[in-house]
């Protein structure tokens, strides 16, 4: 079911190698509130946590 | 009842008050919708009663741009059309759905959500599914959102004992259309009315092959369709194959010369997004599993975003404890809180799948390839690619649910470095769409921007109408089903209004 080859190979704007961070700057602009993440924190591990979870 | 084209002669001539063709959810619902009203329906089906390879192989076509799905695997050319592929979500779009993407003029619909909204009932009742889609605010810019699912209805299962019995709907199998005739602007082809206010062209009759034996083995017939009124309901794919081939044919003068058939054509992309933890009874599942969350529309007009659903799916307890220990380590008395709520079954582990709009774009595209298929109809040719601004989407609505679930107290997120990092690939597979075929005849009220008008007319031509997704001028997250039978219902009321 699902595409092979025939369709092409990887393109765009995920093409391994390439490093922008523009999108999650971007994204982080959108958040509002408080400042970017209001009193919300992106932890070093991924982790979104509540700055009273720390 | 079902009518043996195959023993038709060459040249046959074939007669209806509206001629529908294709008996996908969009084709049958009108048809029957029709014929229960009383009107004299021919519907005409490419494909035959059961699935046949070389009934599916005339799907065969070339993609451009990011990889897709096979174009002869993600669409049913059969009886009952790619109902039988559907996994039965049902959602109506949602009303800023409708208002279109904001700074995207191209994604505003003509028609409002209050012009479909008197058929979510029957359309619920085709489908087999509740009609009532409650949401609950679970946050400022948060909303907890439901689908309802259908069993899922298999069109031609549930439809195929009334088609036999039915007097008024006959129905050819096996015959694809592959021309259309215009007349002289009069109904029947006699002149008069020729120069009626609407001034437009009028199709006289249809060309139709039917095949004989598997592939044609046996033979092929070519008849003809002379009706009043003809509905295009082929597939978000093929409906603007067919109008390109067509117009193609009478040397490009039979639509408005403005190319924008094919255009416009829409997916939905979807992915994993994340892992989280979740306090069961916030996050509601205790109610349903899986739920659903999105962002408030005033969230989304607010901050330029086009709609995206995020589908909470549960894990096991094993992915809890080792999700909540490295919790513990970075924030001990959430990771003690968590570890305390798992073994009570009061938190668990999840996957957060999300599925989001694609901005329309007229670069994605449905355009006639070089190949000509067994019929002589040239393959199509898909070009689709996710833009940047998926990435943006995708990635902006992320974070803000993941802010809003710690905000709530919901949950914990931790999205995906995809979603902060565009230079990463997507995480689950090449392909992140959903046999979602949108657009490519849109809707628009200006014949410049738009194939077919509110009423699903095609600009330009008089009688003939366009059923199905590829009307829809931008797609929101809800899976299109539910939307096709509305809109099909809705052409069935303009068409002939019940009494």
């Amino acid at each position: 079911m699902r595409a092979t080859g025939k369709t092409g190979g990887r393109t765009g704007f995920w093409r391994p190698g390439r490093r922008s961070f523009l999108t999650g700057a971007a994204a982080l602009a959108l958040l509002g509130g408080r400042g970017l993440w209001g009193r919300v924190v992106r932890h070093r591990s991924g982790w979104v946590l509540h700055e009273r979870d720390l | 009842m079902f009518v043996a084209a195959d023993a038709f002669e060459d040249g046959h001539v074939e007669r209806a008050r509206t001629c529908v063709f294709g008996s996908g959810p969009a084709g049958l619902t009108l048809a029957r919708t029709l014929a229960e009203r009383g009107e004299d329906v021919l519907m005409i089906e490419a494909g035959g009663a059961e699935w046949e390879y070389e009934s599916q192989e005339l799907y065969q076509g070339q993609v451009v741009g990011d990889p897709y799905f096979l174009l002869e695997d993600c669409r049913l050319r059969v009886f009952g059309g790619t109902s039988g592929h559907w996994g039965g979500y049902c959602r109506p779009l949602d009303a800023h759905d409708m208002a279109g993407i904001p700074g995207n003029p191209a994604s505003r619909w003509p028609i409002g959500v209050g012009d479909l909204q008197p058929y979510l009932a029957e359309a619920s009742d085709i489908l087999e599914s509740p009609g009532e889609f409650p949401e609950q605010q679970a946050g400022p810019d948060l909303v907890r959102t439901m689908y309802n699912y259908s069993p899922p209805v298999r069109f031609g299962d549930k439809y195929r004992d009334y088609c036999e019995t039915s007097d008024r709907l006959r129905v050819c199998l096996n015959s694809a259309l592959v021309n259309m005739v215009p007349g002289d602007g009069s109904a029947d082809g006699s002149g008069e009315g020729a120069g009626d206010a609407s001034g437009g062209t009028r199709i006289r009759a249809a060309e139709i092959v039917t095949e004989r034996g598997p592939g044609g083995a046996e033979g092929r017939i070519r008849w003809t369709v002379e009706a009043e009124r003809f509905v295009v309901c082929l597939g978000g794919i093929e409906n603007s194959r067919m109008l390109l081939w067509i117009n193609e044919q009478n040397n490009r003068a039979l639509l408005p010369d403005n190319d924008i058939v094919g255009r416009y054509w829409m997916e939905h992309p979807n992915d994993s997004v994340g892992e989280a933890v979740l306090f069961a009874d916030r996050a509601g599942l205790f109610v349903e599993r899986p739920t659903h969350f999105t962002l408030s529309g005033s969230y989304q007009q607010g901050h330029d975003l086009p709609n995206a659903v995020f589908e909470i799916n549960e894990e096991s307890y094993t992915k809890a404890k080792r999700l909540a220990a490295d919790i513990l380590c970075i924030a001990p008395p959430l990771g003690r809180r968590l570890l305390d709520g798992i073994d009570k079954k009061l938190v668990c582990a999840a996957r957060i799948r999300s599925q989001w709009e694609q901005a329309p774009d007229p670069e994605n595209r449905v355009v006639l390839g070089d190949t000509p298929d067994r019929l002589g109809i040239p393959q199509v040719e898909l070009h689709w690619r996710n833009a940047p601004s998926e990435r943006r989407t995708i990635a902006a609505s992320t974070i803000a649910l993941a802010r809003t679930f710690a905000e709530q107290d919901i949950g914990r997120v931790k999205p995906f470095d995809w979603i902060l990092d565009d230079g990463l690939p997507f995480p689950d597979d090449d392909v992140i769409a959903s046999y979602h075929h949108m657009g490519g005849t849109r809707m628009s009220a200006d014949p410049a921007e738009g194939v077919v008008d509110p009423d699903l007319k095609v600009h330009g031509v008089e009688n003939l109408y366009v059923g199905g997704s590829s009307v829809f001028p931008s797609a929101g997250y809800a899976n299109p089903t539910l939307t096709i039978v509305q809109l099909a219902l809705r052409l069935a009321d303009h068409l002939r209004p019940a009494a």
